[in-house]
């Protein structure tokens, strides 16, 4: 070898790098926009909105743009765009955290399987594909109507029934790791493999989790919305699933009442995928020459 | 062609790639000549710019963003940068043709080897005898049976039948010379001392001239006449293999030689060059080794030394050799 | 001794049959060595000799399938608590590939500090110990390199980064796998150079694993030439070099390029045959038979027996006692086999 330029091109794990790629992809900054917005507007709800978005009033399915009810109200005259803002907090509190315990399940799930092998492997692998194999959204709607439902409820569900991706993945990078020379000097040194696979492993496998853990967002977002529409969301929660489960009764007389939380859900969950291709993409830069 | 000039004449060639840090000179100003059927050897560590000067000759490179900027190269009269890519496309594996370090990389894992050997001549010359030339090829790199290897596929063989069968595939259309590039450093020893022996049977047997690319001046030393040692896209120095070994003019090829240990008597390593090779996008000013160079002067470090000849064919760029310097 | 391989051997499971039984790839056969205290012990061997594996087995990093590995006396297996703590300290390992051996995403500062960390340095002291191990190493001023990540330092850098997180444990051995193999010429002699101080300075002991006689040669007080898993020949670097034995040796030495084009034209060069044959189907009788340029009869058939052929220099050759003028009847080797190996 002559000249090697590629030795000049620092790895991914280069910040300045990464988001220098990131910015190239318009659709990953779309997506984080959306998702900005997203945040914001979940933050600045009891800010933004109007009114409480539970309290009715007789001023029942108001077109929008009726004073003080710019997106319309409900059959109960509740306020839609209050309850679109509130809205976004479910949303976002349980793709969020659902997507978190699913990358954490995953997380540790895949990297004892990825770093063992053998017979923890193949149990766990197993295990795994039974996840993957089962329908989510019927396993999900048979939970919530057995044990009732509730903002954590539906997290712990959605997020005990999200970790396989993850953990696939994971296994498959750890198993690629775990015989890297660096980890074998760890090994060298003594270190114990807790240490071992959390501080000289998991951090070359951030990329790809953070990728999916996004991703899972977005499917946690779908889910928690798909499950209010069958009316399994959480009552006391004003949320996107829930308003469209109302609008069912009255989607001849009253559009706004399922457009508005409708176009929520879509610009999240675009949002958050848009993002994770957005950042997958600069995490695997392509050959582009 | 004139039967006495030479085969090879490389003429202030300059190969430039732009990259986002500033142009990487990979070949800053190479000059060298081969004669029908010579050996030369380009050694030099990574970073040198040999690979590159390599590809220059066969305009084939490993990043499309390369560029000859400058310079002339000429294959047995023939001016080579002015062929277009099509007449190009001839000249590699008909004149000339290139083998490299990793052997896998150049054959196709589906074919059986001897087909890939026989689509080599075929290209060229059809199918009518290619089988038959490249029977004859693989005997001649010494693959045992070469009948009943032409059948077998690359991961069927070892290494070194596999680096062999590549030799064969470069010089079954019998090229007038064989740019070999690190053939065998990804080889064992035992391995790499059966295809050092191929490479010079052709030599004698086939009138091949041979352009060695290598980082190993002990492969050197055992299959070539001449030696040109590049440091930073230069040739530094060159000569006859057996003056540059006994009496080498620069100083980088004395650290080299230092550094180089043989097995017939254990020498502690006495002298070492320190520092590594400069980013080919900033060279310093002066003489492009001058950082890591032990003698160095005031001079070194503003003027570009040029060539002085010590010898018939003995040219060094340092200014120790400047008239009226220290030895 | 302070590190010592007794009659190891490691079998790799290589495929099943649909019988369930498996096919075993035997990396290593038998094969027993040690290192002393400020001593350099080269491996020497092709690809497929086991010289890595056996490197692997004495780091702790393998399990032999049979045979142990003994630290200062004690049985690697017997170990436990403080004394296994011990050995981690003690045995520390250097490989090839400078750049995978350090963690991408921690600087040169972290990974000197898990290391230091390991060895009970406490956590306020362990950035300056860690710029003490570069100096120690020739990286100054140490200020420049302790924010680095590897991809920001040359290879010959990044090897003596490697190096130092070695040493970072104070060890008594450490085993180097092809430490200078994939480094430039001049940084190769540089990290050489660097190697044979610090066993100056520290006493500490080399098994340095190399295919590079050359290399071999310049470091090594003695050698052990290893083929197809098993020691074909073993001894002091110059009796080794000076009077092979085994004709496998003889060969490698032969093929050994020598930079000096007039010594290298004189020579007479033995190249052998073919491929180093696979481990899961050894040849029976001396493994080197098939490509050995002399072999007879007996080689096809019967194991090898070992062959003294001066002061701790032994080779297990058919042919070894008519290889070795001054040794006169092969039953006076014959009683060696258990001595020597």
């Amino acid at each position: 070898m002559s000249v090697d330029i590629s030795a000049e091109t620092p790895p991914a794990a280069d910040g300045h790098e990464f988001w220098r790629r990131f910015r190239r992809s318009r659709a990953g900054v779309l997506g984080l926009c959306l998702v900005v917005l997203l945040v914001a507007v979940a933050l600045a709800a009891p800010l933004l909105a109007p009114r409480d978005p539970q309290t009715t009033s007789m001023a029942a399915l108001n077109h929008p743009g009726t004073p003080g009810h710019p997106l319309g109200t409900d059959n109960l005259g509740r306020d839609i765009y209050s309850g679109v803002l509130w809205g976004s907090r479910v949303s976002l509190t349980v793709g969020v955290c659902a997507a978190a315990t699913a990358v954490l399940l995953g997380v540790l799930i895949g990297s004892l399987a990825g770093f063992y092998g053998g017979w923890t492997d193949a149990v766990l692998g197993r295990i795994t594909e039974l996840f993957q194999v089962i329908p989510r959204f019927v396993l999900a709607l048979l939970v919530v109507a057995l044990f009732g439902s509730g903002l954590w409820k539906l997290i712990a569900v959605i997020g005990i029934l999200s970790w396989p991706q993850a953990a696939r993945v994971v296994r498959g990078q750890v198993m690629a790791l775990r015989g890297a020379a660096y980890v074998d000097a760890a090994r060298v040194l003594g270190l114990r493999n807790a240490r071992i696979i959390f501080s000289e492993i998991l951090p070359n496998v951030l990329a790809p989790v953070v990728v999916i853990g996004t991703l899972d967002v977005a499917g946690a977002i779908l889910l928690e919305a798909s499950l209010g529409f069958f009316g399994l969301g959480d009552p006391n929660l004003m949320s996107w699933g829930m308003m469209l489960n109302n609008a069912q009764a009255h989607l001849r007389e009253a559009w706004w009442m399922s457009v508005f939380p409708g176009v929520g859900i879509s610009l999240a969950v675009l949002g958050f995928n848009l993002l994770g291709d957005g950042l997958n993409d600069a995490a695997n830069p392509r050959l582009d020459v | 062609m004139s039967a006495s000039g030479p085969l090879l004449l490389i003429e202030d060639l300059h190969t430039h790639i732009p990259t986002p840090r500033g142009v990487v000179r990979a070949v800053d100003g190479v000059s060298l000549s081969l004669a029908p059927g010579a050996s030369a050897g380009l050694v030099g560590e990574s970073g040198s710019g040999k690979t590159m000067t390599g590809f220059s000759i066969l305009r084939l490179f490993p990043t499309q963003a390369a560029r000859i900027v400058r310079g002339r190269i000429t294959l047995a009269g023939r001016e080579l940068l002015s062929l277009t890519e099509e007449e190009m496309r001839r000249v590699r594996g008909g004149e000339v043709a290139m083998i490299f370090q990793d052997p896998t990389t150049y054959l196709d894992p589906v074919l059986p080897v001897g087909q890939q050997v026989a689509e080599a001549y075929a290209v060229r010359h059809g199918w009518e005898q290619a089988r038959a030339k490249a029977v004859e090829a693989l005997a001649l790199v010494g693959l045992p049976d070469p009948g009943e290897t032409y059948r077998r596929f690359p991961h069927e063989l070892s290494g070194g039948m596999r680096q062999r069968a590549v030799i064969a595939m470069a010089i079954v259309c019998r090229p007038a010379l064989l740019i070999a590039d690190e053939p065998s450093t990804a080889l064992d020893v035992t391995i790499q001392a059966q295809v050092l022996d191929v490479l010079g049977r052709l030599r004698r047997e086939m009138g091949m001239a041979l352009l060695l690319i290598t980082h190993d001046l002990g492969v050197v030393a055992e299959i070539c006449e001449t030696v040109h040692v590049m440091y930073a896209g230069r040739i530094i120095e060159s000569a006859p293999a057996e003056v540059l070994f006994a009496s080498p003019g620069h100083p980088y090829t004395q650290g080299l030689l230092a550094a180089t240990l043989g097995i017939d008597e254990a020498r502690p390593i006495t002298r070492v060059l320190e520092g590594a090779v400069p980013d080919l996008a900033r060279l310093p000013r002066g003489c492009r080794f001058h950082p890591r160079c032990p003698a160095v002067m005031q001079r070194c470090r503003v003027e570009d030394p040029p060539a002085f000849r010590l010898g018939e064919d003995h040219i060094v760029e340092c200014w120790l050799h400047a008239s009226g310097a220290a030895p | 001794m302070i590190l010592e391989a007794r009659d190891l051997t490691k079998r790799f499971p290589w495929g099943r049959t649909f019988t369930g039984v498996r096919a075993w790839v035997r990396a290593v056969e038998g094969v027993s060595l040690g290192v002393a205290e400020g001593d350099t012990l080269a491996l020497v061997g092709e690809s497929g000799s086991g010289k890595t594996t056996v490197g692997r087995m004495l780091a702790g990093l393998e399990t032999p399938t049979s045979g142990e590995v003994h630290y200062r006396g004690q049985a690697l297996s017997a170990l436990a608590g403080e004394s296994r703590r011990e050995f981690r300290y003690g045995v520390q390992m250097v490989f090839q590939d400078s750049q995978a051996s350090l963690n991408p995403r921690k600087t040169v500062a972290r990974i000197l500090e898990v290391a230091l960390s390991v060895r009970g340095v406490p956590a306020g002291a362990r950035r300056d110990a860690a710029a003490d191990l570069l100096v120690e190493v020739g990286l100054e001023p140490p200020g420049v390199f302790l924010g680095r990540f590897p991809h920001q330092l040359s290879g010959g850098q990044r090897q003596r980064i490697n190096v130092a997180r070695a040493l970072a444990v104070d060890p008594a051995v450490i085993i180097a796998d092809e430490p200078v193999s994939a480094l430039d010429l001049s940084v190769r002699a540089q990290i050489l150079v660097l190697m044979q101080r610090l066993q100056q300075q520290r006493r500490v002991g080399y098994l340095f694993i190399s295919h590079d006689l050359a290399v071999v040669r310049s470091v090594a007080r003695r050698v052990v030439v290893m083929y197809l898993g098993r020691i074909v020949e073993e001894g002091p670097t110059e009796a080794v070099f000076g009077r092979p034995v085994h004709p496998y040796t003889e060969a490698l030495l032969s093929a050994t390029p020598v930079p000096n084009p007039r010594l290298a034209r004189l020579r007479r060069r033995i190249i052998l045959p073919g491929d180093v044959p696979s481990p899961v189907a050894p040849p029976p009788g001396c493994a080197f038979h098939p490509r050995c340029p002399v072999a007879v009869e007996i080689c096809r058939r019967e194991f090898p027996p070992p062959v003294h052929a001066g002061e701790g220099h032994t080779a297990l050759c058919h042919l070894g006692a008519r290889r070795v003028p001054h040794i006169k009847s092969p039953t006076a080797s014959r009683n060696l086999r258990t001595a020597s190996m």
